[in-house]
């Protein structure tokens, strides 16, 4: 009896305590549950505050957050989708923004661009590119030039790389901050850049008279926004920028015409870095066939037949570079090397004919030689004494003519 | 009689039986109430934890991060944080913030640049050591981190964050007092340096370092630099020297000394400072060509993670008062990015 009385205790014994422990579970479980939302709603609420405020950023972790906490959540799901879309176009406008100031060579306004949309967008790949250019480009050698009344940048690089554009280069290599900002009797080195005509101080001051009209377009540009620039503090353009739509922005670049001039210019121009010259050449005629007065064109086209004609005479090619100078110079008029060169072209042509003309005679192989002698004489018929000799050659030449022929007929 | 007893005994197992089942039981039950599971929740980027009870940031780098080295990851993301009982810390998981970008401004990374040490000296190159002493405990004190130039290099290169307050401190020439002053003052503030050394110097006299003793500080997590050959000012070209000539010696000044260094230390020698601080840019295209990949100069200031790696900046301590050593130590530049 007593045996069963205990069994049945133990068995009540153990409903009671497995259904409690039941209840004590299913309760503490109720806690975690309650807990683990809490902790989703304050980051959500928090999310939506930084969010209402401005501070997208730090809304976008938060949401990271409150999905870390709860991965099936649609609020915060939703959130990071709006939040990656939003900081992704900012870091756009700010990137773009940063480009435009960079073209200016307002170098210190467009690093604080750059870096804003960095910060929006961390890894924002062509934000990084511009602040961290870190070329160690090669230079050879380098001018001191002293800035002039009405010089810019840009005209200094149209000067001594025919190339406004470069102005960039010269800006980096001396570290200035504002490319628009330069003043009279300012000191600056402008290194000569492989690839590029470099011309020397001499030549500066004759071509500065030329007037191009891009550049004279672009100093325009940097004259009128140096002079906005001290009208308004930058703050405050910042601000206003900031304050324009952004999708505006976005759809006057796409509406942009595509211009074909611009691509064939620039890839004569990376053709022409790449010392690829004759396909340098074939793109800026293409430019030419649109507009002859193409100034950046004819500039290239000048530096790119130079190029080719310096092979050709290192190729001991004389006449061909002769043509090629030729050519170059119709492009570029005031070129002394250009004329040199085709000076000693013509004359070392002229003198290994000449003496080659010598070898033969003194071999008695008159043909030859006058062969030789004529070529000479094409390029100038007063050369040395190649008139006297080619005279002297044909009158042997004649008389031994004459000597077969009385021999023959014997 | 003895039947009575034995069944007293058995009522008696039972009873007990019962009692403990019971309380084994109850236990098991209460401890799901009172003894509540951890509060971790981790996706990709971030852990959410509630502490349960006091954790230090080091113990969790090591769960989390996998390196106890990494606490300060933890440290920097959970600001003001007492890692007490109840306290919801946020771990990030992923590099978040390579730049150091907020919307004030950048993170800059100081670099301290010594040279000799000694009990008592009056030339401003040399560092007495109470007040180099001084000067770490100010950097411990204040929560400054120092980092290696390797570290650096990875901050540059805009691959991996920094701690906040990052500083290197870099040591320059190769004197004995490196090893017998500077050393025991910075292993008692767990601190580690950067020596340039340039090789003519070392081992030549009882002033300068020896081989061993630098292979000796490198185990202990030193970090050894070139400072060329025989510390020459590298953009004077000597006087009837050719341009050849001159671009020849600069290129054993900085390969030479590299390759010395590899040799005696096995190593591939990355790091240099340039003698007086002086390069131009046909010097920097050089190192670039040699396989350097951080270069120091003595300009003042510090580097925000788009410096040049070959044109570094770096601040002297020539002054003994800890004010202008405070001033050296700036490791953000105000610029608002908002």
């Amino acid at each position: 009896m007593k045996k069963k009385l205990a069994f049945i205790w133990i068995v009540i014994l153990l409903i009671m305590i497995s259904g409690c422990a039941e209840q004590f579970k299913k309760f503490s479980q109720k806690i975690t549950e309650h807990r683990k939302e809490n902790m989703l709603q304050s980051y959500l609420q928090a999310g939506k505050e930084y969010e209402d405020t401005g501070k997208l950023a730090e809304a976008y972790k938060q949401y990271k957050l409150a999905i870390t906490v709860s991965p099936e959540n649609r609020e915060a799901a939703r959130g990071i989708d709006r939040l990656e879309k939003e900081l992704r176009k900012w870091a756009e406008k700010y990137y773009r923004e940063g480009m435009k100031f960079h073209n200016q060579g307002k170098y210190h306004l467009a690093r604080r661009k750059f870096l804003t949309a960095l910060k929006f967008w961390p890894d924002h790949p062509r934000a990084l590119k511009m602040l961290t250019p870190r070329k160690h480009v090669k230079y050879k050698k380098h001018i001191e030039h002293i800035v002039k009344p009405g010089e810019s940048l840009s005209k200094i690089a149209m000067i001594y790389y025919g190339d406004y554009r470069k102005f960039g280069i010269i800006a980096e290599y001396n570290n200035i901050p504002d490319a628009t900002l330069t003043h009279v009797g300012q000191k600056i080195i402008v290194p000569a850049i492989e690839g590029v005509p470099f011309l020397t101080e001499k030549q500066a001051i004759k071509t500065e008279e030329i007037k191009i009209p891009d550049s004279a377009v672009l100093d325009q540009e940097i004259k009128k926004a140096e002079k906005e620039e001290k009208e308004e503090p930058v703050d405050k353009e910042v601000k206003e920028e900031l304050e324009k739509p952004v999708d505006e922005e976005v759809k006057e670049e796409v509406e942009e015409p595509v211009d074909e001039m611009k691509i064939y210019r620039s890839q004569g121009v990376e053709f022409f870095n790449k010392m690829k010259y004759r396909e340098a050449i074939a793109e800026f005629n293409k430019v030419m066939n649109v507009n002859p007065d193409d100034a950046t064109a004819i500039e290239y086209l000048a530096g790119s037949h130079f190029q080719c004609a310096v092979a050709l005479f290192e190729k001991k090619n004389y006449l061909k570079a002769i043509k090629e100078f030729e050519v170059s110079l119709q492009y570029n008029k005031s070129c002394p090397t250009c004329l040199e060169y085709i000076k000693k072209s013509e004359n070392t042509y002229m003198e290994i004919h000449y003496k080659r003309g010598i070898a033969h005679f003194a071999k008695e192989q008159l043909v030859e030689a006058i062969m030789e002698w004529k070529l000479v004489q094409a390029i100038d018929s007063n050369y040395k004494d190649v008139a006297n000799n080619f005279k002297t050659a044909k009158i042997l030449l004649k008389r031994l003519e004459e000597i077969k022929k009385s021999q023959e007929a014997k | 009689m003895v039947n009575q007893i034995v069944n007293r005994f058995k009522q008696l197992a039972i009873a007990l039986f019962i009692i403990v089942g019971g309380f084994f039981f109850f236990s098991s039950c209460t401890t799901s109430i009172f003894d509540r599971k951890p509060m971790i929740f981790q996706s990709e980027e971030y852990v959410v934890y509630k502490l349960q009870e006091k954790k230090t940031s080091a113990m969790l780098a090591e769960m989390f991060l996998g390196d106890k080295k990494k606490s300060w990851v933890i440290e920097d993301a959970n600001e003001n944080a007492m890692f007490k009982k109840d306290e919801v810390i946020v771990i990030p998981l992923k590099e978040k913030n390579k730049g150091g970008l907020t919307d004030d401004g950048f993170q800059v990374v100081p670099i301290l640049s010594y040279h000799s040490f000694a009990d008592n000296c009056s030339s401003c190159l040399c560092a007495p050591a109470h007040v180099f002493d001084q000067q770490m405990k100010y950097l411990k004190d204040n929560g400054y981190r120092v980092i290696t130039l390797g570290e650096l290099y990875e901050f540059l290169k805009y691959r991996n964050s920094i701690p906040k307050r990052s500083v290197v401190i870099s040591i320059d020439d190769g004197y004995r007092s490196v090893y017998n002053i500077a050393w025991p003052i910075l292993k008692k503030y767990g601190f580690r340096a950067s020596l340039f050394i340039y090789t003519d110097f070392i081992g030549v006299s009882k002033n300068s370092l020896t081989w061993d003793q630098l292979r000796e500080m490198k185990k202990g997590g030193f970090e050894i630099g070139s400072h060329t050959m025989s510390h020459c000012d590298l953009t004077i070209q000597n006087k009837g020297e050719d341009t050849q000539a001159y671009m020849f010696r600069i290129e054993k000044e900085l390969g030479k000394s590299k390759q010395i260094i590899n040799k005696k230390l096995k190593q591939n020698t990355v790091f240099l400072a340039f003698p007086y601080g002086r390069y131009d840019h046909s010097i920097l295209d050089m190192c670039k060509r040699l396989g350097y990949k951080i270069a120091v100069s003595v300009k003042r200031g510090s580097n925000p993670f788009f410096a040049d790696p070959l044109a570094l900046k770096r601040s002297q301590i020539l002054k003994r008062d800890i004010k202008s050593f405070i001033s050296r130590l700036k490791t953000f530049n105000k610029l608002s990015l908002e």
